[in-house]
């Protein structure tokens, strides 16, 4: 059996109670959640909204201010295009995924939106600066990420809200790498935040959030049926079907709940405790000679490592290692930005833990980096 | 909490309501304030089209109240056209 340390893509394995809900989903729960009136949709209806209450209690949200998205990337496109729609100004950060930076880049290609991109520093301040000298009077939003899917670094997210709060901007945060891990909340300064459901939160493929605090209006990309005001041409204002059309994942979705209840009962801070003390044991085993880990005294990381054996491309150590059991994703993850702030252009080897990896699996691994090495 | 008291006559409240998630919430809320209620579509077509109707058991005035003040949100209430 292969041991995955790919778990910044998605966690694999996931809770047996998620896959069993899964298959109770499957095999009970098959109406159409909000639409008809029928027993069967009725019951369906009533999961999907468990898993909406379970996910606004752990976030701090109203119950209906919870969209459900296919993943992150969709939930920061609904939020990011239905903020910009009209126009303005947007900040994102340096180190952004494509799933900001390719939908902001859209929009100002077609001259619909400017952007400017705040450099990440080692200092917290110094990044709430950068940020801060970049808003202009249209400027509509600050989007950017939680914990950076590279190298793993911790944004000042609190303090960027606060300075959003006091602008009056909006502020998206990418909550994929941190949610779960990390106890976030809307409290904490984010208007809309977005995630996914099948990284930290353990949830199935095929699930997302978008979660707002409901103080600014979404416009839509995306109208159809939601099972309400259906002889409207307009689509509904309301959440969440103004921002949910079409049939939701429900077995995704009740599957979900389950991944957060899981979280909820490891308690995210013990889970980031156990991963870092993984991600430690692990650099503590790579021979600094062969072996470049990229990361700084001083910063705060995310339990997410990112290295290179020296003079090996990082795709080429990946494939030796996947044929020796061990999934690590390579290249650039889907981060460019984020790579020419660190100046890996050729991108990097991403060792990423879940809460079902050990310390001993790590040292296997950083064996076989070393055997590798050797015979180079 | 408000609970039916004993020789309350009880009645019935029909609200429309925007989603099927503010019916759920609704109704969650209710049953928490000892008021049992259920989801139904709404009987005949709604200036709006298909919705979601929940029907309380309890007087129009108190419930209305409660979910006022516990900001529950709703749409019309039908309780004449029930």
């Amino acid at each position: 059996m292969a041991v995955n340390f790919d778990n910044a893509a998605t966690t694999f394995p996931k809770p047996r109670s998620v896959a069993s809900a899964v298959f109770t989903a499957v095999s009970k729960y098959g109406g159409n959640a909000g639409r008809g009136g029928h027993i069967l949709t009725a019951l369906t209806s009533e999961k999907v909204f468990d898993t909406r209450q379970t996910a606004a209690d752990f976030f701090g949200a109203e119950t209906e201010n919870v969209v459900f998205t296919l993943n992150c990337t969709h939930a920061l496109n609904l939020a990011i295009k239905g903020i910009m729609q009209n126009g303005g100004h947007i900040i994102i950060s340096g180190i952004e995924h494509n799933s900001v930076s390719r939908p902001v880049y859209a929009m100002a290609s077609k001259k619909h939106i400017s952007f400017s991109i705040a450099a990440v520093s080692d200092d917290d301040d110094e990044t709430t600066d950068n940020f801060r000298r970049l808003i202009r009077p249209d400027t509509k939003a600050i989007v950017c990420l939680i914990a950076g899917n590279v190298t793993g670094q911790i944004l000042p997210y609190k303090k960027i809200g606060k300075l959003c709060r006091e602008k009056n901007i909006c502020f998206i945060a990418d909550g994929a790498q941190a949610c779960g891990i990390m106890d976030i909340k809307l409290s904490d300064g984010i208007n809309i935040l977005c995630t996914s459901g099948h990284k930290g939160l353990y949830g199935p493929a095929g699930t997302g959030l978008l979660i707002t605090d409901g103080k600014y209006h979404l416009d839509t990309i995306i109208e159809g049926g939601t099972g309400s005001s259906s002889l409207n041409l307009e689509q509904p204002d309301f959440l969440p079907d103004s921002l949910e059309s079409g049939t939701v994942n429900t077995v995704g979705i009740i599957g979900l709940k389950y991944g957060i209840d899981f979280v909820k009962y490891k308690k995210p801070e013990r889970i980031f405790s156990h991963e870092s003390d993984i991600c430690r044991r692990f650099i503590s085993r790579l021979d600094p000679d062969y072996v470049t880990v990229y990361r700084k005294l001083g910063v705060n990381y995310a339990p997410v490592v990112s290295f290179n054996i020296n003079g090996m491309a990082p795709e080429e150590t990946a494939e030796k290692l996947s044929k020796r059991g061990f999934c690590l994703r390579a290249g650039l993850h889907c981060a460019p930005l984020a790579h020419k702030s660190l100046g890996t252009d050729n991108g990097t080897v991403r060792f990423a833990p879940s809460v079902f990896n050990n310390s001993l699996q790590a040292d296997a691994l950083a064996e076989e980096i070393r055997k590798i090495y050797k015979n180079l | 909490m408000l609970l039916p008291q004993r020789g309350d006559t009880m009645k019935n409240t029909a609200v429309s309501m925007p989603t099927v998630t503010h019916a759920i919430k609704a109704k969650r809320f209710l049953q928490s304030q000892g008021y049992s209620s259920e989801i139904r579509r709404s009987p005949k077509t709604s200036e709006f089209g298909c919705t979601h109707v929940l029907i309380i058991n309890g007087d129009k005035d108190v419930v209305i109240a409660l979910m006022n003040k516990h900001h529950i949100d709703y749409g019309k209430i039908l309780s004449d056209e029930v």
